[in-house]
């Protein structure tokens, strides 16, 4: 039975509008986006700039990490994920007045000197991108600098930027040629370029994956109380888990399908430009890369979607799942990494192996709660539509009664 | 295994609102008419029997197996709901045979099955249309083809004629009767015409209470001698609205041609005549109130 509904759900899915509106907007974003990312050129000593990397050094993390702070004191807005979902801090003015005497520790100065010499270097470097810093006291120990960060994150609480692996994984610098030879070998011989380049395909794709299938979620979800068709399928024997894991399913391949094919199709001239260029590409990696970085984001969204619509009767889910979406965008504090257990995994760059493979086991816990939080979201819409099977109602049922 | 349907003081009570209080029901084998107004609880006790409401107290068994025990209930029932309706987007062959799927059918029974209930209920030539498209009646004949297509021992079907058209309806009580001859068959409706054509078993239920149950017979014995016809001056039909219960009114011009229930002679142009389920039924609601 589990193989023939299946097969049922897909049809219906292929005869559905949202279907197609799906389709079309998801191929024209990602064409949108991903036209023009070609520029890949191995190093050639001499350059002026070659790109930018995490640097290593005690100094400039401590630079870097300092004038990051003195801006977050003046906004007095901290940016923080205390269980991995963004978090904005505001300090009372007792603790901003302790913050700022942990930087006047670190740097000798008061803030309002350092404040200035932020403005300074705001104004001198008018053009974006600029790396802000803040030289640190003579004789500053990286040890001192580290209990001073502590010290900060007591005040500003978990997930913070001054938490010692946040700090000492975000502080870029231009890299030099040696550096960016030694990037350009890792991607070449570690992501065999198509990988990297179908990285950057699921940062944009999961920018808009992050809402889309909400609407197939919900459609599916509701079409059932629109046709009328609730009670004469709440009677037959098949159980609600057939009706659900077929529709999930039916629904999440459908999803899934342009955007492996989109993958695939984007993919051909990058594999093709890497055998010309020497280097022996992934032909699977428009599989792999958006099966490990996509399918658990499409599963979770679809799967919360029909939960909560099968929980309300309603198109609640929307404006919610919208606003969550909208959230794990700009929580991020870099669009390279900082995964945390943010819904949309950001990599806005082509490259950076070396940098992935060090964040490579961040992501797999993101993606491996994400697969897991569907799975339950799943398993709850199953038990949520046996409770409404059985005389159960909704919730929007239950505010109507009491509305009345 | 025996054919019928035990319900024993059944109460089903939303919060604090009583729907079903204490009915008791046997329902044999053959067409079962469940009648009674709008609210009675005729569509809660359908649902209890098909496992889409829990009941409060009480004990049902359909063909010797409780109704707690939802997927074999599921399995030898057939259900046509009161606002019966399909996906539009699909043909009538696929709507039945998505349900049919739903009811646990293999492929080779749905092949030989699926055309052979469509034309059953006479939409074998319409198979190919879409549900959207559908008549009400149409829609109605898919309704209780889904119902049958798995051979269920129990069919209930829920004001099933609601809606139809003179021809469709009497189309639709035929089917039912065709189909009821080796199953059980309730329905459920507050169409008197429905249940005096075709059922010989009946139950009235008013304010979830049973307040009658028996053959048609019965019912009609309640009235027997009581239903008067007469022929009235116009003017004078508000004065007898009054006193008697009217249970029929042809105007003609300035005079009224009336059918009365009274104990006794209304009026000496009053002439005693055969009484209906209808009149039966009008005169138990009456005694209710």
């Amino acid at each position: 039975m589990f193989g023939t509904l299946f097969i049922k759900e897909c049809r219906q899915v292929l005869k559905s509008l949202v279907y197609y509106i799906y389709v079309v907007i998801f191929v024209l974003f990602i064409t949108s986006q991903m036209s023009g990312e070609d520029e890949l050129r191995e190093p050639q000593p001499g350059w002026s700039y070659y790109g930018e990397t995490v640097t290593q050094d005690d100094d400039l993390i401590m630079e870097g990490t300092l004038a990051h702070l003195i801006q977050e004191v003046g906004r007095n807005s901290f940016t923080t994920y205390p269980i991995g979902f963004y978090k904005e801090v505001n300090l009372t003015d007792g603790e901003i007045e302790q913050v700022k005497a942990i930087l006047e520790r670190c740097t000798g100065r008061s803030f309002e000197v350092l404040d200035e010499e932020m403005e300074q270097q705001f104004i001198q470097n008018s053009v974006g991108g600029a790396s802000y810093q803040a030289a640190v006291k003579e004789g500053l120990t990286y040890a001192e600098f580290e209990a001073a960060m502590e010290e900060v994150c007591d005040l500003v609480g978990k997930g913070s930027f001054y938490e010692k692996g946040n700090y000492e994984n975000s502080i870029s610098v231009p890299m030099t040629y040696e550096q960016a030879k030694e990037e350009f070998d890792a991607l070449s011989t570690k992501d065999g370029l198509t990988r990297a380049y179908m990285r950057l395909f699921c940062d944009y794709a999961g920018i808009i994956l992050s809402v889309l299938p909400i609407f197939i979620g919900v459609s599916r979800a509701l079409r059932d109380k629109r046709a009328k068709v609730q009670q004469v399928i709440f009677s037959k024997s098949a159980s609600g888990i057939q009706i659900i894991v077929s529709r999930y399913l039916a629904n999440l391949v459908m999803i899934s399908i342009p955007v492996f094919l989109t993958a695939l199709l984007l993919q051909q001239p990058f594999y093709y430009r890497a055998q010309t260029m020497g280097i022996q590409g992934d032909i699977w990696a428009f599989l792999t890369v958006p099966g490990i970085w996509l399918l658990p984001e499409i599963m979770t969204v679809l799967a919360v979607s029909f939960l909560i619509t099968e929980f309300t009767d309603t198109i609640w889910t929307i404006f919610l799942q919208v606003a969550w979406a909208f959230t794990s965008l700009i929580s991020a504090t870099t669009l390279v990494g900082d995964f945390g257990l943010k819904l949309v995994a950001r990599w806005n760059t082509l490259g950076r192996t070396l940098l992935y493979f060090s964040l490579e086991k961040e992501l797999f816990f993101n993606r491996g709660f994400y697969f897991l939080l569907a799975a339950v979201c799943v398993i709850l819409t199953v038990l949520v539509y046996e409770k409404k099977r059985r005389g159960g109602e909704s919730v929007h049922e239950k505010l109507r009664k009491f509305d009345k | 295994m025996e054919m019928s349907i035990e319900i024993r003081d059944l109460t089903k009570n939303y919060g604090k609102k009583q729907a079903l209080s204490k009915v008791d029901l046997t329902i044999s084998q053959g067409m079962f008419g469940l009648l009674g107004p709008n609210g009675a609880g005729k569509t809660t006790l359908m649902k209890i029997l098909t496992t889409l409401l829990k009941k409060t107290e009480g004990e049902v068994t359909i063909c010797g197996v409780p109704v707690e025990k939802n997927r074999q209930i599921r399995d030898m029932t057939g259900y046509l709901p009161q606002d019966f309706s399909m996906y539009g987007n699909m043909s009538v062959y696929e709507a039945l045979d998505y349900l049919a799927v739903l009811s646990g059918m293999s492929k080779s029974e749905r092949k030989s099955k699926v055309p052979e209930m469509l034309e059953k209920v006479n939409l074998l030539e319409k198979q190919k249309i879409k549900v959207k498209s559908m008549s009400g009646g149409m829609i109605r004949r898919l309704g209780i083809a889904q119902a049958i297509i798995h051979d269920p021992k129990v069919i209930i079907v829920d004001e099933p004629t609601a809606g139809l058209d003179p021809e469709e309806r009497v189309r639709f009580r035929n089917l039912l009767c065709e189909i009821a001859k080796d199953r059980i068959v309730l329905l459920s409706t507050h169409i008197v015409g429905d249940i005096e054509a075709t059922c010989e078993n009946i139950a009235v239920l008013n304010q979830g209470k049973i307040c009658f149950k028996g053959k048609v017979t019965e019912l009609l014995s309640m009235v027997e001698g009581k239903v008067y016809s007469a022929e009235i001056a116009a003017v004078e039909l508000e004065k007898v609205k009054e006193k008697y219960m009217v249970t029929g009114i042809l105007v003609t011009g300035s005079t009224a041609n009336i059918k009365i229930i009274a104990d006794e002679q209304p009026f000496s142009q009053a002439r005693q005549v055969q009484p209906d389920v209808e009149d039966a039924y009008m005169y138990l609601m009456h005694k209710e109130k």
